[in-house]
């Protein structure tokens, strides 16, 4: 009985190459749909027996999933009589299968095209006897260095790019298969706006700012080893998939992947009254929930920026966002990640970014002012950044139990004392709960610029 | 005789080096031109050559600058072919550069990749497998169909973000942000009839080089030259630097010397973004890198060349025969503008 594993790429590369969103979609797709199909090829026609992904549900291998990608970048298999080179065969032979799809979307040459895909798609496999202890954990430890090898890439033409073009996709038979007739794609101004009808975008400044989320389970591995039944991870996993992808549209976001634990998604930053933090929420509680586990959580990496910004950079700044902060986040002395980190980049050319635990008071404090600002529960005085802003290093010098004070001497006019009261007063609160050291205030002010920018202000 | 300079460059504004994706033209896009465009950090060694080549003619006033562009004058002959043309050939050279074939660089014998000085100490972009152990497990791997035993990078966290770093002479370590600062800037594009929309807003991020940082490179020429100091312009902006040109009898090799550690497998570091065949390619065991797009600017209206696609500084490339690698990466027309520039660290 040997163990075999496949992970493949580049992904990250691919989804650099897209502009907009079907372009982003398919470069996502294209990976995903590649291994549903190597997949149904092994399982119904080998012994193989997967271990990860989750494929008892036939459901799953349907031609038409209506867009969303529900499979990983890996497999692993355990065989009694499969070899690499006969999976190597069958991943040719898939190679060959998009290779010509490609080639007659884009009237090129079928040999050249496979040519640069057999380069380009990177399929690297592992094979090996050993008793592994945890071989979900194991396998994919060794997987995570496999796939570092960069290959080689000789080619006239850059096939793929080419390929990536809104008109070609919309047109191809592998976007047709997926939704079971030519698809349409909302463009990132429809995503941000929620608006179906754009004639000269004249949406409200929020609305034109679209949060590129990057989500990844946090501890999976205690959560692995906590289980008996190693089949069970995936059937979770796999659960909370397609739960996830109900509660993206419910918000009127788009899934572009969900891989497991692995989740990419466009979204709006504001959707009527609900905010990516909403979406966050229940995203966060639907995989406690499948996952019927505390142990393992989800932390966020969310990029906002202007919808005309270059999506690729957005991707990077989300995914940055993901593993440089959410990922390494510590707080309370002990505990770690269950993150959200907010890298945004604002039209005006601002930018900023804060990192916040999803279970801490402070999280509790600035979600909730969020809400109260767009329901009109409160108001907050327009320029309160800029005014705190000028008294840094006043409150830099201050302890806690003198922020009330303070802030009654310097919010001292009457519109403070009236409209603006109870808004002072969250804000307040949340600086008592951040604290007043200098990395503290930056964490509010980043807050206040969130809030700020979804409440429309310029 | 040929003469060593160290040369120094010195940011006076941000710089911009323009990427994949510029405010130019695009064959991505039909439509109105990008919204943002993003400095890489360094030059390319093409756009090096080429400021040099022309510095070295209007230094020896060669170029003349007129108002539409700038070229080399006939003087008295036949267009093309008189005195100052074939000066101005003998000192530069009269081929763009070609990725394929070598060219007639004038007096210029070689160019070292570039690198960073700051506060007297020279760093080079360090080897992608610092902190990780390469190592060879009883197991069979397959990598696009070539088989091989599994190999890994011992101590390496896919979860665990980690950019590449910079290495100094002195052995410290630096980070990009220790270095570079990101400079936003927004502008907005005028139409025909001077009005503006919002369609017409853009951003630009520039770099500066902080703390005085400079950066530098080896030039090896086949005369000396009669000056040492200038203002420059490099990049799609063409950005102002001062150009400081000092003699000297080090090498880029002789500077970064042992600057990588061994380990338990022979590597070749890269120490510039290469271009690495199939022949070279298929005696690589495995290699962490990064490929990066390169291209040339094929005429004035900014039309590019085809995709060259590069392995990046840093990466690391092992081999069971590093030295026939090694052989096969020394592309000489590549070299000598300090492209295809690598070391070999033999392993313990």
């Amino acid at each position: 009985m040997s163990y075999i594993a496949l992970t493949m790429g580049p992904i990250i590369d691919t989804l650099m190459l897209g502009r907009k969103t079907s372009e982003i979609w398919m470069a996502s797709y294209l990976f995903s749909s590649f291994m549903k199909k190597t997949i149904k090829e092994l399982k119904n026609t080998t012994d193989a027996k997967f271990i990860v992904p989750y494929v008892d549900d036939e459901e799953i291998f349907n031609d038409k999933d209506d867009g969303v990608g529900m499979f990983h970048d890996r497999f692993i298999l355990q065989s009694q009589t499969l070899s690499i080179k006969d999976v190597e065969k069958i991943i040719q032979n898939q190679k060959d299968n998009l290779s010509k799809m490609i080639a007659s979307s884009i009237k090129a040459d079928e040999q050249k095209v496979k040519k640069f895909f057999d380069s380009y798609l990177q399929t690297y496999l592992f094979q090996s006897e050993e008793n592994f202890k945890n071989p979900i954990l194991d396998i994919s430890e060794i997987l995570d260095s496999i796939e570092l090898h960069t290959p080689t890439l000789e080619a006239d033409e850059d096939y793929l790019k080419i390929f990536l073009n809104r008109d070609t996709i919309l047109q191809s038979q592998l976007a047709k298969d997926s939704f079971g007739k030519k698809p349409s794609f909302d463009s990132i101004e429809v995503i941000a706006s929620q608006e179906k009808e754009i004639e000269n975008f004249q949406a409200k400044n929020a609305q034109k700012y679209i949060a590129i989320i990057h989500a990844d389970g946090d501890s999976l591995g205690k959560y692995i080893k906590s289980q008996t039944d190693v089949s069970k991870v995936s059937k979770n996993l796999f659960s909370f998939g397609k739960k996830a992808s109900q509660t993206i549209k419910e918000y009127g976001a788009i899934p572009l992947f969900i891989g497991g634990d692995d989740l990419l998604i466009f979204a709006p930053v504001l959707n009527n009254d609900k905010t990516v933090f909403d979406l966050v929420e229940n995203l966060s509680k639907d995989y406690k929930n499948t996952l019927d586990t505390t142990v393992s959580t989800l932390s966020f990496g969310i990029s906002i920026t202007y919808y005309k910004y270059p999506l690729y950079e957005a991707l990077q700044k989300s995914q940055k966002a993901l593993f440089a902060l959410a990922k390494s986040y510590q707080y309370e002395n002990t505990k770690q990640k269950n993150a959200v980190a907010i890298s945004a980049q604002k039209h005006s050319g601002q930018s900023f970014d804060f990192c916040i635990a999803k279970d801490e008071k402070a999280y509790e404090d600035f979600t909730s002012l969020i809400n109260n600002v767009l329901t009109k529960n409160l108001e907050l005085p327009h320029a309160i950044h800029h005014k705190l802003f000028k008294h840094q290093a006043l409150f830099k010098g201050i302890p806690i139990k003198r922020v009330a004070d303070t802030f009654e001497n310097i919010f001292n006019e009457d519109i403070h004392n009236d409209k603006f009261k109870e808004g002072l007063q969250n804000i307040q609160k949340l600086m008592e709960t951040l604290g007043t050291d200098e990395q503290a205030q930056d964490k509010l002010f980043s807050m206040l610029s969130t809030i700020k920018l979804i409440r429309g202000d310029r | 005789m040929s003469q060593t300079y160290l040369v120094t460059l010195e940011p006076v504004e941000p710089y911009f080096f323009g990427a994949e994706y510029t405010f130019s033209k695009d064959d991505s896009r039909k439509d109105s031109s990008r919204y943002n465009a993003l400095s890489t950090y360094f030059p390319q060694q093409t756009a090096l050559l080429g400021m040099l080549r022309k510095t070295l003619l209007i230094q020896n006033k060669n170029l003349t600058m007129h108002l539409k562009g700038e070229w080399i004058d006939s003087r008295g002959g036949k267009k093309g072919n008189d005195k100052n043309y074939h000066e101005a050939t003998a000192l530069a050279g009269n081929e763009a550069f070609s990725y394929e074939r070598d060219v007639n660089l004038g007096i210029i014998e070689n160019i070292s990749p570039i690198f960073i000085s700051k506060n007297q100490v020279n760093y080079i972009i360090n080897a992608k497998d610092d902190g990780y152990t390469p190592k060879f497990l009883d197991s069979k791997m397959s990598l696009n169909g070539v088989n091989k035993n599994t190999f890994i990078l011992d101590g390496y966290n896919a979860k665990e973000y980690k950019d590449d770093t910079f290495i100094g002479t002195n052995k410290t370590s630096l980070n990009y942000d220790d270095i570079f600062k990101a400079v936003q800037t927004v502008g907005i594009k005028k139409a025909k009839d001077a009005q503006t929309n919002e369609d017409a807003f853009f951003q630009k991020t520039s770099y500066i080089l902080k703390d005085k940082s400079k950066f530098s490179f080896f030039i090896t020429l086949s005369k000396e030259l009669s000056w040492s100091e200038t203002f420059v312009t490099l990049g799609a902006d063409q950005s102002s630097f001062k150009l400081v040109l000092k003699p000297t009898s080090e090498t880029f090799e002789t500077t970064f010397r042992d600057i990588f550690k061994p380990k338990s497998l022979s590597r070749i570091v890269l120490n510039s973004e290469t271009l690495i065949n199939e022949q070279a390619y298929s005696l690589a065991t495995f290699i962490l890198g990064k490929r990066a797009i390169y291209r040339q600017l094929k005429d004035r209206h900014g039309t590019k060349s085809k995709r060259y696609y590069l392995l990046e500084k840093g990466s690391v490339l092992y081999s069971d025969d590093i030295e026939t690698l090694g052989a096969k990466l020394s592309q000489s027309h590549l070299q000598k503008v300090g492209i295809n520039n690598f070391t070999i660290i033999k392993g313990l």
